[in-house]
């Protein structure tokens, strides 16, 4: 039985519902030098800011038990640094590529937004991602994905500046305390899909001693695949019930393969990001096709749209 | 080119405070060179460990008798995922990623050269050295470590490759003593490259002497690095480019090999500092 496994999220169409999720995909060149580019149905480009910011201290990143700790002041590269005639995601274009926006105010997505724009850097670009966990400055560093009103604006000034064939997917936080209120600011706004999650708020310490300093983290890994599955499943039920408008869910965080994508899927996700798993092991990508439609038959289904929501009906 | 395979442990001994292993991994011996890394994943599917740990080759063979294998050294008391390989047993299968990055360039001429390692950084050396002997350099090592345990490639390299000084911490740390072993190794054969693998700490000692004895100074970076293939960005280091300007490259994939001069070492330690200070 031949198994259809494309989907589409929020208009962009993939030719299988798995991505690799910002900043752990790289541009493209790195999976296809391990030569498992072409089983993606999607890359999500690292962070896009409107200019570069520079390692200012070493990306630490350290092992917790079943995750990553990541420190959430991530180097970005500027749309005003890239060049318009060599965009780093040029020569992957078999695969649709997102680029990732990130920003400290609204005014800066939105400056990102217009310079991938104006620069015509979005040349080959199928979608953008916009990375609401940034802290916002205006807010006193909460992450944007914590405040409706923040989120909801980020994600208009965006959409404000990007041609309506480009798809707007807002990236939210998984630990507020209604991701539903979250998810609905940023669909009135514009977005056509939501992901979830973010890395999870955390702190970073590597001893105790006075002189270390703990620092402001991010926590991702297969350790959070509960969560992801929670929040995809809340929005689901609460499209189904009305409560928000009719958008695309894409899961991230903790899924580590076919089997656990098949079950964010059923939870109510029309795709799926791979972060962590990437990191440990990019062989992943090429065993997931085989491990969902295991899923897929073993349910006697044939297309993977059927999978979607299959928890909710 | 890249390769990723299962690997079959098929030796493992211990060397000193080390951990020598010896995987199947067929096709890697036929495209890598002294300085390429190998990726390879911690613990079993019900792992807690998530990043991978990326260490040099030490040797490889290609497909022969037992279809071609990689060797590497670990040292199990660094961190779990290298106790977890420390650990592994005959037939226990492994996930490795191999060649990655870039190797150590080889002189065009057959010049004098100093090569200089620390603890299991030091794994490399001595392969690096055939190479280079095989051009018809002049080579001579030296191995450095924190006591007489962590000396890796003694006796292998002074059966090949013959000149060699090891070097142990003295009464102020293992700093002096190394400076003193590589300006005496400079000197004496007037080395025009010195090839160095080693932590930041010991490569920001010995490049910056090297250099103003007047060599090149081509280093591997011994790193922590979570993927090995340069997805993840946790492995960056500053170095000046030819504008002039400091860009963070990826140890992993842009090097490890790096030429000494480019890196800004001042800013490269400083962000490693908490790291450091945290090991010690
Ligand atoms: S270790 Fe991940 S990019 Fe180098």
């Amino acid at each position: 039985m031949s198994v259809n496994l494309r989907v589409s999220v929020g208009g962009l169409r993939l030719t299988s519902p798995v991505m690799a999720a910002a900043g752990c995909g790289g541009f493209g060149h790195e999976l296809a030098r391990l030569g498992v580019l072409e089983h993606l149905g999607a890359l999500v480009t690292p962070s896009i800011s409107a200019s570069s910011h520079p390692t200012q201290h070493r990306v630490r990143l350290t092992e917790a038990p079943s995750s990553l700790v990541l420190p959430t002041d991530w180097p970005t590269i500027g749309t005003d640094t890239m060049q318009p005639t060599r965009v780093p995601w040029e020569g992957e274009q078999g695969v649709p590529v997102v680029a990732s926006l990130v920003g400290s105010t609204s005014g800066e997505f939105a400056q990102a937004a217009a310079g991938l724009r104006r620069r015509t850097l979005l040349r080959g670009v199928g979608g953008v991602e916009v990375n609401l966990a940034c802290p916002d400055a205006g807010n006193k560093g909460i992450p944007f994905s914590y405040a409706d009103f923040a989120a909801t604006k980020v994600i208009a000034r965006v959409r404000e500046e990007l041609p309506r064939n480009v798809p707007v997917l807002a990236k939210l936080s998984a630990d507020v305390s209604d991701v539903v209120e979250i998810a609905r600011g940023c669909v009135k706004s514009g977005a056509e899909a939501v992901v979830v999650t973010s890395p999870l708020r955390a702190l970073s310490m590597t001893g105790v001693r006075l002189s270390l300093p703990a620092r402001s983290a991010g926590l991702s890994g297969p350790a959070l695949l509960p969560v992801t599955l929670r929040a995809v499943h809340d929005l689901a039920a609460a499209i189904r019930d009305g409560r928000l408008p009719p958008v695309a869910i894409v899961a991230v965080g903790g899924i580590s393969n076919g089997h656990d994508a098949a079950q964010a899927m059923a939870a109510g996700a029309s795709a799926v990001q791979l972060g962590t798993a990437l990191i440990h092991d990019p062989g992943a990508l090429r065993t997931f096709r085989d491990e969902l439609v295991a899923d897929l038959q073993a349910l006697g289904l044939h297309d993977v749209q059927q999978l979607v929501g299959l928890v909710h009906r | 080119m890249t390769v990723a395979v299962t690997g079959e442990l098929i030796a493992t001994r211990k060397v000193g405070a080390f951990t020598h292993l010896t995987f199947v991994a067929p096709g890697v011996g036929e495209i890598a060179r002294p300085g390429h890394l190998v990726s390879v994943a911690v613990g079993d599917a019900v792992s807690a460990l998530v990043a991978r740990r990326t260490v040099p080759l030490h040797a490889v063979t290609p497909s022969g008798t037992y279809g071609g294998t990689v060797d590497i050294v670990v040292d199990g008391d660094r961190d779990p995922g290298m106790r977890w390989l420390a650990d592994r047993r005959v037939h226990d299968e492994v996930a490795l990623i191999a060649p990655l990055g870039r190797a150590f360039p080889l002189p065009q001429e057959p010049l004098p050269c100093l090569v200089v390692g620390v603890d299991t950084a030091a794994a490399p050396l001595a392969w690096q050295a055939r190479a280079l002997r095989d051009r018809g350099c002049p080579v001579e090592l030296v191995v450095a470590g924190s006591d007489d345990r962590h000396l890796f490639g003694v006796v292998e390299a002074r059966r090949t490759i013959g000149n060699v000084t090891v070097v142990t911490p003295g009464e102020t740390g293992l700093h002096e003593p190394l400076r003193a072993a590589v300006r005496a190794g400079v000197r004496r054969q007037d080395a025009a490259i010195v090839y160095a693998a080693a932590r930041a700490q010991e490569l920001a000692v010995v490049t910056p002497l090297a250099e103003s004895l007047g060599a090149v100074t081509q280093v591997a970076i011994h790193e922590d690095m979570p993927c090995g293939t340069g997805l993840c960005s946790a492995c960056t280091l500053p170095v000046r480019g030819r504008d002039d300007r400091v860009h963070s490259i990826r140890a992993c994939s842009d090097g490890p090999i790096v030429r000494g001069a480019r890196v800004v070492w001042d800013q490269y330690l400083a962000g490693l500092a908490g790291e450091l200070e945290a090991r010690a």
